[in-house]
């Protein structure tokens, strides 16, 4: 309504008739009452209240426009002429709506600082105004005029887009427009709300109209352009905008704040240098300190300017400004910046009530916010709402709508991670796992930032996450019990970090060498505890103490695995002289001495640590440990039953402990009377139930598994079942079993990388009569984790083969069988029970060979079995005839096989003849078709030789005749000479030489010719004589295999000899040298 | 201080098995046993069977588990691991006894594992499952025959055994760690040595017969004086990762040599009780043994080795000559 252009800048006013009095309105009066008067007395048309009143406006005098429009309507409606009020009524409107422009929007009741309780808010004013629109509608319509009108419409929809009614509003607007496409103040309504609405391009369009429509429109539509321009990416445009704003209305504070939120912006970027950013950051604040000087009710300004205070330190002027952001803003945003800011401001001061309450006010409005629902879960977490916390970063980044923010994810995962009271263990275990995804989506949200900046993390936000040592400590926590890998990856890259910054976290160091140490890198893990041991020394002397034990033990526990024992041992001594109550160096002690097969001593340094202990439930399990290990099953059950009935019933340990001793004593109860079987049935369900249990408990614990699949495996609860399934069902039955419980151990191994599961398998196959592959598991437990050392594993290795043998009729495995049976006695001479499976084997083999075609066997073995069978009847007498009180096999057995023996090595002649026979029949149709092949090459020899020979004497013909040839040519030349000489006196050199060259020419010419031959003949015939020993050899190949062997072995042979002579003269010239030396 | 020791060569035709004993011979021979069953005789020179085109005696079926050569190098006694023992007489080639000591035949006979002969080649001693020592003859016409049982009075089963170079005492070594030192004379106990707490494998006299060095599977040598009191070890020597199951002693006493399960050999510097050469094999090193022979001064002196892979090996200190 102010920006109406008039033509003069004075109002004349017609006083009864004839009396004009002219208003200067260039100095007018700030008390209207003379007006007033002046305005009743003359009966003026609307118009000039109007615009009088709007002139007053103009000037800042808004309570006196408001009183002439007051005493318009008074005086028009005494006239009884209330058409004409609308216009007033219009007025009225929007006067309201600009007190209403500065008016609160929201009145803070309990505001602190900015305390506007005595104020009247935008909604009070806005009513008013929409009261005045009504009225005046109502004028319009008693009058008969219709509600329409330019004026009237525009009213409308300046107080409907200050309601934020944008739909209506836009309504409005492009009403008036229909009529007038030229109005500006439509235009610029209409510009605002396309702005509102997000169509930039739009509404700049809208902007620029308006601009040339009118250059000093004010409000500038200038402002506008740089909004959109801003908003369209424009950045400098929007810049110039503001600025050319700034220079035609110098006092305008909307330009001066936007450039000052500019410059300030600007100084944040990186890509200034520091002077920059200060001069930049210096501008912006006092451009912004400007407008809010000029308007000290903008929301915007106050929230820009309350971020300074904040920056600065002075919270009582920042809490005042959020405050006035609170109550002013007119969007939401600034709204949220307001409850933010103001939620900062006591978060800094320490009231965390009012802080929550900020931050929850900021939330509700915009739930999406991040540094908001950062806020709260901080304020929450710091009033121990846990759950509260992680309820708000949860809803912030899961969908709808999810955020994505690293710095809130961060703060979830570690909320996650973090025990709270109240949440049982297999929640936290959930929780555990979504901390880790939380992370590895951090982690990868960091690594696309990095991939898409090229190497640098973007925003300072990111870079400070991804070097927070803290956040990768926390992510090898989370990994700790379930990958060492992602553990290790997680804490290197935290030392990376620590080393970078130049200061190394001791524990961090240890931890690494401690994973390494895990992974068997002794050498790298050793190196890290003595740096970490160095760094320690830098800590507070108690500290530095309590670390430097710590890192002492792995150190001690070290050099243990390194074989360093006496190290070893002078580190635990050491540890114990600080510390005597060390329990953990105390265990080490006793495991070193049940090492060293000490086992009194350990045993009393056991129980000595126990007596003042008691309660220690490691100490208590490697008690158990080592009673079950120095033969005390008995002791040790009781044991175990005590820690489990008076200290920890739920311990993992003790309960597999506890199965496993079951588990033992019934498999060792030999006893077959139906009482002792049912006994052995229950103990084979309580340790079922035992290891059911611990699995409960830990449902990764792979001994546990593993306990349970051995009982599957060998049926033992169903095997010993009083009604027995018939032969082939149980069979299936047993495959069916092995076939279970390979897939636990297949799962077991991954977790327990240990010999033990290999032997299961091992075994598990062995029942499915899988041979090969029961080897191959029961080599690998050998060689890789045994050091071969393991007789159980050997004598099973040793039983497969044999098995295999018997199976597969193999000679070569039965001999394996052997070896292995002699590998396990070598190690463990004093188990006659491996003797005896030698004496098995050896007759055994015996047997097979009998059994075996002669093609498929040769004498050589055939004799060494015989002659090992003969030696198991040995075996077996003196076996049979042990007098000792327990032996480990059947005496009477041993008796029977010797019988056996007997009878078979009775077939022994018979069998020897056989083979002697097929051999030398083999050797003899060998030595026939050698011969043949011999007097074949010898044929084709003298063929060869005479061809030779035939050859020889052809050339010797040849070169005869060539020489007479020749001689025959020299005489022929010598007579052509003495016709030349005797033609040409002159020149006798030349034709001499084209003669000569003739000469040599023709005798040259045949002589190649005839050598080439020759040459050509000669490694032919050569060739030929290779081709035939190829051939030859080729046809000794495709001759049947036992010839070949034959062949060969004599080819062995003969290269021995070759070689041996060689060697010793090689030998002694080496001797020689050596000699030489020594002298010198 | 450490000492360098060079491969020389390999025997020429190994063994099918792994070599559980070596002898080198004060004739420059070295005598391998195997699990194969088989026994040979190399020169130590160039590493061939010795003499050239010698048949060595038919292999046994069942490993050999125990090797005592006599220290005029003449005479060779091994023993199966049944506790077949045989006398090969190593100038002409002929096994001049045999011996199936798992035959019963009194109530103190038993089946040898560890068998080692007297220096004066007259009688041989025998330990196994009962923990006793038993004398046996080791003349051809009674070989065998029981001469005395020296008891050791526990019934551990007895893992190695050793006359010393004087032949007056012997060294029996239990599966539980102990080493039972009798005089031969009086057919009495004379100590007990309680230095380890595992399985002995492995004895070996010094030259003087008053040190006894002992290989055990705690991984550890230790350095026993016979002369003094009870109980007395002199030295351990640690360093290997695994059982030692082999020992023995450089002639001119000074240097102590190892062979374990952890594929590797040591020399060991008795006088400063410190490994000085450590060699790494490729299987279980199952026997050490020095030449005999006194090293020319400055030299180390030379050794065999036998191993899983069936191979005699000859080791030179660096310097040394190889003959």
């Amino acid at each position: 309504m102010d920006d109406t252009a008039f033509p003069g800048r004075s109002v004349d006013i017609e006083l009864g008739g004839q009396e004009v009095i002219t208003i200067d309105l260039d100095n007018l009066d700030p008390n209207p009452d003379d007006v007033l008067d002046l305005l009743k007395d003359g009966q003026c048309t609307v118009f000039v209240w109007t615009k009088l009143a709007g002139e007053y406006w103009r000037r800042g005098y808004l309570e006196a426009a408001e009183r002439i429009a007051n005493s318009a309507i008074e005086s028009f409606q005494s006239n009884g002429s209330t058409s004409s009020l609308p216009p007033i009524y219009s007025l009225l409107a929007n006067i309201q709506i600009a007190y209403a422009r500065k008016a609160p929007k929201l009145i803070l009741k309990d505001a602190q600082q900015d305390i506007m309780v005595s104020e009247k808010s935008k909604e009070y004013y806005y009513n008013i105004a929409a009261q005045h629109l009504n009225l005046g509608e109502r004028a319009g319509a008693e009058s008969g005029e219709g509600v329409g009108g330019t004026l009237a419409f525009l009213t409308r929809g300046i107080q409907q887009l200050a309601t934020r009614s944008m739909d209506d509003a836009m309504r409005s607007f492009e009403g008036v427009l229909a009529v007038k496409p030229t109005n500006l103040v439509a235009l610029l309504g209409k510009a605002r709300i396309l702005y509102a609405r997000r169509n930039f391009r739009e509404a700049l369009r809208v902007f620029q109209d308006v601009l040339r429509y009118n250059p000093n429109c004010t409000p500038d539509p200038r402002i506008g352009i740089g909004l959109c321009l801003w908003a369209m990416d424009h950045k400098a445009k929007a810049k110039e905008a503001w600025q050319r704003s700034l220079e035609v209305n110098p006092s305008e504070w909307s330009a001066q704040l936007l450039l000052g939120l500019e410059e300030i912006n600007a100084s944040k970027t990186d890509q200034i240098s520091e002077d920059e950013k200060k001069h930049a950051f210096l501008t912006g604040t006092k451009l912004v300190e400007r407008a809010f000087h000029a308007n000290n009710r903008s929301a915007a300004a106050a929230n820009a300017l309350c971020e300074l205070f904040l920056r600065k330190g002075n919270h009582t002027r920042a809490l005042k400004l959020a405050e006035r952001t609170i109550q002013f803003a007119d969007t939401l945003a600034i709204l949220t910046e307001g409850y933010l800011r103001a939620g900062r401001v006591a978060h800094a001061s320490g009231s965390v009530s009012q802080a929550t309450k900020f931050y929850t006010s900021a939330v509700e409005g915009q739930p999406k916010n991040i540094a908001g629902a950062i806020g709260l879960a901080q304020m929450q977490a710091l009033n121990g709402e846990m759950a509260a916390a992680i309820h708000t970063l949860d809803t912030l980044i899961q969908p709808p709508n999810p955020q994505r923010a690293i710095e809130a994810t961060v703060m979830l995962a570690s909320f996650r991670a973090q025990v709270r009271p109240g949440v049982s263990s297999s929640d936290l275990t959930q929780e555990k796992v979504r901390s880790r995804e939380l992370f590895d989506r951090v982690g990868k949200d960091l690594e696309l930032e990095e991939a898409r900046t090229g190497g640098h993390p973007s925003s300072k936000i990111s870079h400070g996450i991804a070097e927070d040592v803290e956040m990768h400590v926390e992510i090898a926590r989370l990994w700790q019990e379930e990958n060492l890998d992602r553990m290790g990856k997680a804490l290197k890259e935290a030392l990376k970090i620590s080393q970078a910054a130049g200061k190394t976290d001791p524990r961090l160091i240890n931890n690494i060498g401690v994973l390494h140490h895990l992974e068997g890198n002794l050498l790298e893990a050793q190196t890290m505890y003595e740096n970490s041991l160095i760094s320690a020394t830098a800590l507070a002397t108690e500290e530095a103490e309590r670390w430097s034990t710590t890192v002492l033990y792995n150190l001690a526990r070290l050099y243990e695995d390194e074989g360093e024992d006496n190290l070893a041992k002078d580190a635990y001594e050491k540890l114990l002289s600080r510390h005597p109550e060390y329990t953990d160096a105390k265990i080490r002690q006793a495991q070193m001495l049940t090492k060293a097969n000490r086992l009194n001593d350990a045993h009393d340094l056991l129980k000595q640590t126990l007596a003042t202990q008691k309660e220690n439930a490691e100490l208590r399990a490697f008690y158990t440990y080592f009673l079950i290990h120095s033969g005390s099953p008995k002791v040790a059950k009781e044991f175990v039953f005590t820690t489990l009935k008076e200290h920890d019933k739920h311990d993992v340990y003790s309960l597999c402990a506890a199965a496993w001793i079951h588990y033992h004593q019934s498999r060792e109860n030999r006893d077959t009377n139906p009482k002792a079987l049912e006994e052995k049935k229950r103990g084979f369900q309580r340790s079922a139930e035992f290891y059911d249990r611990a699995l409960q408990l830990d449902p990764m614990c792979a001994f546990a598994a593993q306990g349970l699949a051995i009982i599957t495996a060998e049926d033992s609860l169903g095997s010993i079942a009083p009604t027995r399934t018939p032969g082939v069902d149980e069979g299936r039955k047993r495959l069916q079993n092995a076939r279970e419980a390979l897939d636990i151990f297949a799962k077991v191994r991954e977790s327990n990388n240990d010999g033990s599961v290999y032997f299961n398998i091992g075994h598990c196959y062995y029942a499915r009569d899988e041979f090969d592959r029961a080897i191959e598991s029961y080599e690998t437990a050998s060689e890789r984790f045994y050091n071969g050392q393991n007789v159980p594993v050997l004598l099973c290795l040793c039983r497969s083969w044999y098995a295999k043998a018997m199976k597969d009729q193999s000679y070569v495995a039965i001999k394996s069988a052997l070896k292995y049976a002699q590998a396990a006695l070598h190690i463990y001479p004093n188990d006659r029970a491996i003797l005896y499976n030698i004496a098995m084997i050896q007759q055994k083999s015996a047997e097979l060979l009998f059994s075996v075609k002669v093609s498929k066997r040769t004498l050589t073995d055939l004799q060494r079995v015989i002659d090992s069978a003969a030696n198991a009847q040995k075996l077996f007498a003196s076996l049979a005839a042990d007098k000792s009180a327990v032996v480990p096999y059947d005496r009477e057995i041993a008796g029977h096989r010797r019988k056996y023996g007997d009878s078979l090595l009775r077939k022994a002649e018979e069998h020897l003849a056989n083979q002697r026979k097929f051999e030398t029949e083999t050797q003899s149709r060998l030595d026939a078709a050698r011969q043949r092949r011999q007097e074949e090459k010898e044929r084709i020899e003298a063929l060869e030789r005479a061809r030779l020979e035939e050859q020889r004497i052809e050339a010797e013909k040849l070169a005869e005749e060539r020489r007479l040839a020749r001689e025959q040519a020299m005489e022929w030349t010598r007579e052509a000479r003495i016709e030349s000489d005797e033609e040409k006196e002159r020149r006798p050199k030349k034709p001499k030489k084209p003669k000569a060259d003739v000469v040599s020419g023709d005798e040259g010419e045949p002589k190649k010719k005839r050598r080439g031959k020759l040459k050509k003949a000669e490694p032919a015939s050569e060739q030929d004589d290779d081709e035939q020993a190829m051939f030859s050899e080729e046809e000794g190949v495709e001759k049947p295999a036992k010839k070949r062997i034959t062949k060969k072995r004599v080819v062995r042979d003969d290269d021995e000899e070759d070689v041996n002579p060689r060697k010793k003269q090689f030998k002694s010239k080496e001797m020689l040298s050596d000699t030489d030396e020594e002298m010198s | 201080m450490s000492l360098a020791f060079l491969h020389a060569h390999d025997c020429s035709e190994p063994h099918s098995d792994a070599v559980w004993g070596v002898a080198w011979t004060a004739k420059d021979t070295a005598i391998s046993i195997s699990a194969d069953g088989s026994v040979k005789q190399w020169s130590s020179i160039v590493g061939q069977p010795h003499p050239p085109n010698a048949a060595f005696p038919t292999p046994h079926t069942l490993a050999q588990v125990s090797l005592s050569v006599t220290p005029d190098g003449s005479k060779a006694l091994y023993n199966s691991i049944e506790g077949l023992t045989s006398l090969w007489n190593l100038e002409n080639g002929e096994v001049i006894g045999t011996f199936e000591s798992f035959t019963k035949k009194t109530d103190e006979s038993e089946p040898s594992w560890a068998v080692s002969i007297h220096p004066s080649g007259e009688t041989y001693a025998s330990t196994g499952a009962s923990g006793n020592v038993l004398i046996h003859s080791a003349k051809p016409e009674s070989f065998g025959e029981r001469r005395t049982t020296l008891s050791s009075g526990r019934p551990k089963f007895g893992m190695a055994c050793a006359y010393s170079p004087d032949g007056r005492r012997i060294a029996m070594s239990s599966e539980t760690g102990q080493i039972y030192i009798f005089d031969v004379e009086s057919s009495a106990l004379s100590f007990t040595f309680t230095s380890h707490a595992m399985s002995v494998r492995s004895l070996a006299w010094s030259p003087d017969s008053n040190l006894l060095l002992s290989g055990s599977e705690d991984k550890r040598l230790v350095l026993h004086d016979v002369r003094s009191a009870p109980g007395a070890a002199v030295a351990s020597f640690s360093g290997h990762t695994s059982w030692i199951l082999s020992t023995d002693i450089s002639p001119d006493g000074r240097l102590g040599l190892s062979g374990s399960a952890d594929k590797s050999i040591k020399v060991w510097d008795i006088g400063a009780r410190a490994a000085v050469s450590t060699i790494q094999d490729t299987g279980e090193v199952w026997s050490v043994s020095w030449r005999p022979k006194v090293p020319a001064v400055g030299s180390p002196g030379a050794f065999i080795s036998g191993g899983e892979d069936g191979v005699v090996r000859w080791w030179r200190g660096a310097g040394s000559g190889g003959s």
